[in-house]
């Protein structure tokens, strides 16, 4: 007998950046600066061409990112997949209750339905709680035989090996002009911060995908992309300094530039740093979280990060003199803050000549431990999904207004970015690639 | 200066690692080959020491295109050897 051909089409719903105060979304939308690090994370997420790539070829896939084109007016759709982070949960639930009316069926998952399926339920046919390597084949041949369920949690399946993802469908992306393509080469982290949700929903497991896998993905991407820079979208990437090392190594054959999340840890092995740099690493993003070290003891309950913070200013040098830049992460809000605080997180980034800094406010998305810790102590002022954008001040804090965080991150970015600052950051990186240059 | 044109456009191709033939010269720097202030520096630390001129970094700023870095390498070739 055929199997009936589906025609399925699979939604990244838009991320806008809502700003509730109004001067901030002035400056985010005018500052050169801000534009240019919103630029480089314009890429879409890996959820979609994954999906993709795991629907057998004798089933029709289109892939629609709505920050790059309008949803589909007409058209008739037996699958529409929709996946959504926490900010973009509002916008899914609309799409999809559209689908429905029109009568598609309709399906959510990604991080936000993983952590808030019940919500989801009420505007999709099914959902997926988290990896969707091993439920989505099997949710295809329920829909085929007429009894799809009504959720699918990982849990209930085989665990997901890095091995078992295949090669995300770039194809159906390569429509797109993207600055940025994402990667991914392991999933979990051994921090388990208060405020993450990625290891509450996908286990704190660290799991590496076949080297051979990473490079097959690269040159495919390099198809579609002659320009696009190459991010990788691990949780926490070079916890496995072996992995790592033979991973970058394979990197220098493929002649493309790259940057990546990570801790700080990795400037404990400049051999490292070096192949890194050598490789095409041009940027990593490291989540610092707070110069003050009574906010940093709450956030892991080994205390990793307050462990870390006496050594950050060496770290950052050892890490940039490789011609490496460092994006420096840092929260703003965190319960020890005070207004202080805002001048000692531009103060870390500018005396350390930090290439940059990302400031967001403390935010107790849905399936953290903060969420609960917060929940528990009355300090949760908005449950509106469309404001946990990390920009807006969505919790109750002894030292600061809902404004005052807000107008605090502002500040941040004010301070790190302006003419003087950044003629500083140019001559300190000159120096700097002044003595590695080979003529 | 054809020599000189050329070097920048190879030195860029390098640094960028993006082929030589996408780097056109009305091509944005930014924007489309993702040419940050860090790599604008290390494509300018290189230049200077190759071709033994000084730039001042500054001016990266005022860059948009392949087309106008290469003019800021000339100018500042020029400079250093009128």
């Amino acid at each position: 007998m055929t199997e009936r051909r589906l025609r399925i089409l699979l939604i990244s719903p838009s991320a806008s950046y809502f700003i509730n105060d109004s001067e901030f979304e002035e400056y985010v939308r005018t500052s050169r600066d801000i534009r240019t690090i919103l630029h480089f994370w314009s890429g879409i997420g890996l959820g979609l061409p994954t999906i993709a790539a795991l629907t057998p070829e004798t089933h029709d896939v289109r892939i629609v990112d709505e920050n790059k084109e309008a949803i589909p007016s007409d058209g008739s759709f037996d699958i529409v997949g929709i996946t959504a982070m926490t900010h973009q949960a509002d916008r899914a639930y609309e799409i999809a209750t559209d689908f429905r009316r029109r009568g598609c069926y309709v399906v959510i998952g990604g991080i936000h339905a993983s952590v808030c399926p019940r919500e989801a339920m009420r505007y999709a046919d099914s959902v997926f709680v988290g990896e969707a390597e091993n439920m989505w084949p099997a949710f295809l041949s329920d829909f085929l035989q007429s009894s799809p369920k009504r959720i699918y949690n990982h849990s209930d399946y085989r665990p997901v090996e890095m091995s078992d993802s295949p090669v995300p469908k770039y194809s159906l992306l390569a429509k797109y002009s993207y600055p940025v393509v994402f990667v991914q080469t392991t999933r979990g982290c051994p921090h388990d911060c208060e405020f993450c949700v990625a290891s509450n929903v996908y286990g704190k497991r660290y799991k590496r995908k076949p080297i051979s896998q990473v490079v097959e993905e690269i040159r495919e991407i390099k198809k579609y992309w002659k320009r696009a820079q190459i991010g990788f979208a691990d949780d926490n990437m070079f916890v496995d300094r072996r992995y790592s090392r033979a991973l970058v190594e394979r990197f220098k054959e493929l002649v493309f530039s790259w940057f990546a999340v990570c801790d700080v840890s990795v400037a404990q092995n400049e051999e490292l740093l070096r192949a890194m740099h050598e490789s095409g690493c041009r940027t990593l993003l490291i989540g610092f979280e707070s110069v003050r070290e009574d906010n940093l003891q709450g956030i892991n309950e080994n205390r990793w990060k307050a462990k870390q913070l006496a050594h950050y200013p060496a770290y950052v040098q050892k890490i940039q003199k490789h011609g490496i830049g460092v994006y420096g992460s840092f929260i703003l809000g965190f319960e020890q803050d005070t207004q202080e605080t805002v001048d000692e997180i531009i103060d870390f980034i500018n005396s350390n000549n930090l290439l940059g800094g990302h400031a967001t406010i403390l935010t107790p998305l849905p399936g953290s431990r903060l969420r609960d810790r917060l929940e528990r102590e009355g300090k949760i002022l908005d449950r509106d999904w469309k404001w946990y954008t990390l920009w807006n001040a969505v919790i109750k804090h002894a030292k600061f207004s809902p404004e005052d965080l807000e107008r605090g991150v502002m500040t941040i970015f004010k301070g790190i970015y302006n003419p003087e600052s950044n003629k500083r950051r140019s001559e300190y990186f000159k120096r700097i690639y002044g003595e590695l240059v080979q003529v | 200066m054809d020599d000189q044109r050329r070097h920048v456009r190879e030195v860029i191709a390098g640094i960028s690692r993006i082929d030589v033939s996408e780097l056109a010269d009305d091509v944005n720097v930014r924007e489309e080959l993702g040419i940050d202030s860090l790599m604008a520096m290390e494509i300018i630390a290189t230049i200077e020491k190759a071709l033994q001129i000084h730039i001042d970094e500054a001016q990266y700023a005022a860059i948009e295109t392949v087309g106008d870095f290469i003019d800021l390498v000339i100018a500042a070739y020029r400079d250093t050897n009128d």
